[in-house]
């Protein structure tokens, strides 16, 4: 996809030996040629592997509502619905942490389990619990494929803290008294990022914001953002890397994928908000009026290079742990070579982002907090 | 998609925030 142009998107669709499209198994890749053919592969890989085909009802177990809303997932956004209205148990999946192990519900990684057309699966699994509020909340963040399972825990790290990130960024604009973003000028871009930054701006046909959107964790985190006019929704890309150029061509790259994807990716509708109109504008997303007083800054240089996934895992756990956060694990599947999918949650982080999708979510306690000022936000 | 009496006092909280930091 794109023309053949670089950075480049590639989409890919696993089949089964039968030659039929196996369930789930499609996804997109970007930046360069061999990157982007490489990324869509594993992003297929990923949806499958963590999708309902491989789905084991007699890998999880039930646990009532209030033992999760006591637990590490007290801080999470959705255990507001926890609340005892609905007393069956929710099927849950065993993470690690590291005071051992932690259910984590299944709804929250898992949107194809609590689709209306999945009752079967959920009456496989034992769960009868009612889903109709908390699947508003249910999101595929915090999943990743990676070489080695120490690689798709760092991607799914990083993708943990990217989601936060941009949710923190539309609480603070959109429910808080205002937001002056950090737009980096586009004239103290390295060469290669300056060319993403171009072929952006081609793609989109629109003047290209690169946001430096990183968090009180510290670790670099852009957001590429186009504004939305009255004929199409606002367009976007995100990323997160220790490395900021790393960080920056993630970004660039994925508002490239996402505007040339747009024909075979549906998006949800933020309009569907309309009767709350606080939600509406951060699910508009329309950030026109504070790019007007945003503070122009120069691309952060690169420090020390990151190094090997090992240590850029142990050094972005580090980052999260020094305020307070803690990530719980789980691995969903392991084949053959040690191509490995994992799932993360992080209790605390916010997943509110969802609401420009035109999902029906409140931002949790980090968010509030968020919003209150700018202030640093308190430790989890 | 409709919000729940509970995620409704959140929502009202926030705003009610967000109204008293401006002024």
């Amino acid at each position: 996809m794109g023309e053949g142009r670089e950075p480049a998107a590639w989409h890919c669709r696993l089949r089964g030996p039968d030659g039929v499209p196996a369930p789930s198994a499609e996804g997109m890749g970007k930046g360069r040629r061999a990157e982007a053919r490489a990324g869509a592969l594993f992003e297929a890989l990923e949806h499958y592997l963590t999708g309902p085909a491989l789905f084991d009802p007699a890998a999880v177990e039930p646990v009532e509502p209030a033992r999760i809303a006591a637990g590490p997932l007290r801080a999470d956004a959705s255990a507001v619905l926890l609340d005892g209205r609905c007393a069956a148990p929710l099927a849950c999946h065993r993470y690690q942490g590291p005071g051992g192990a932690v259910p984590v519900p299944l709804f929250l990684s898992a949107p194809w389990y609590v689709e209306a057309d999945a009752a079967r699966l959920r009456e496989r699994a034992g769960d009868a619990h009612d889903y109709t509020g908390l699947m508003r909340y249910s999101c595929n963040s915090g999943s990743a494929v990676g070489v080695t399972a120490t690689e798709a825990l760092l991607h799914a790290l990083n993708e943990t803290i990217e989601r936060d990130a941009l949710s923190l960024l539309l609480v603070r604009a959109f429910l808080g008294t205002g937001e002056r973003p950090s737009v980096v000028d586009p004239r103290t871009l390295p060469p290669e990022l300056a060319r993403a930054h171009a072929v952006a701006g081609q793609v989109t046909g629109a003047p290209v914001h690169l946001l430096d959107i990183t968090s009180d964790l510290m670790v670099p985190t852009m957001l590429a953002y186009v504004a939305p006019t009255p004929d199409r929704p606002h367009r976007r890309g995100a990323g997160t890397s220790l490395s900021p150029a790393h960080a920056a061509w993630r970004a660039l790259t994925e508002l490239v994928q996402t505007t040339v994807g747009e024909r075979i990716q549906r998006r949800g509708d933020a309009e569907r908000l309309a009767r709350y109109p606080e939600l509406l504008a951060c699910g508009r997303f329309d950030l026109t009026e504070h790019l007007r007083a945003a503070r122009t800054v120069p691309f952060p240089e690169d420090g020390a290079r990151p190094g090997r996934p090992r240590d850029q895992l142990r050094e972005v756990a580090a980052r999260l742990g020094a305020r307070g956060y803690t990530p719980l694990t789980r691995t969903v599947a392991v084949l053959p070579g040690r191509i490995t999918a994992v799932h993360v949650v992080v209790p605390g982080l916010e997943r509110f982002m969802l609401v420009v999708e035109g999902n029906l979510v409140l931002p949790g306690p980090r968010g509030r907090a968020a919003a209150r000022g700018p202030a640093d936000l308190p430790r989890a | 998609q409709e919000l729940t009496e509970a995620e409704r006092e959140r929502l009202r909280e926030i705003t009610e925030e967000r109204d008293e930091n401006a002024g």
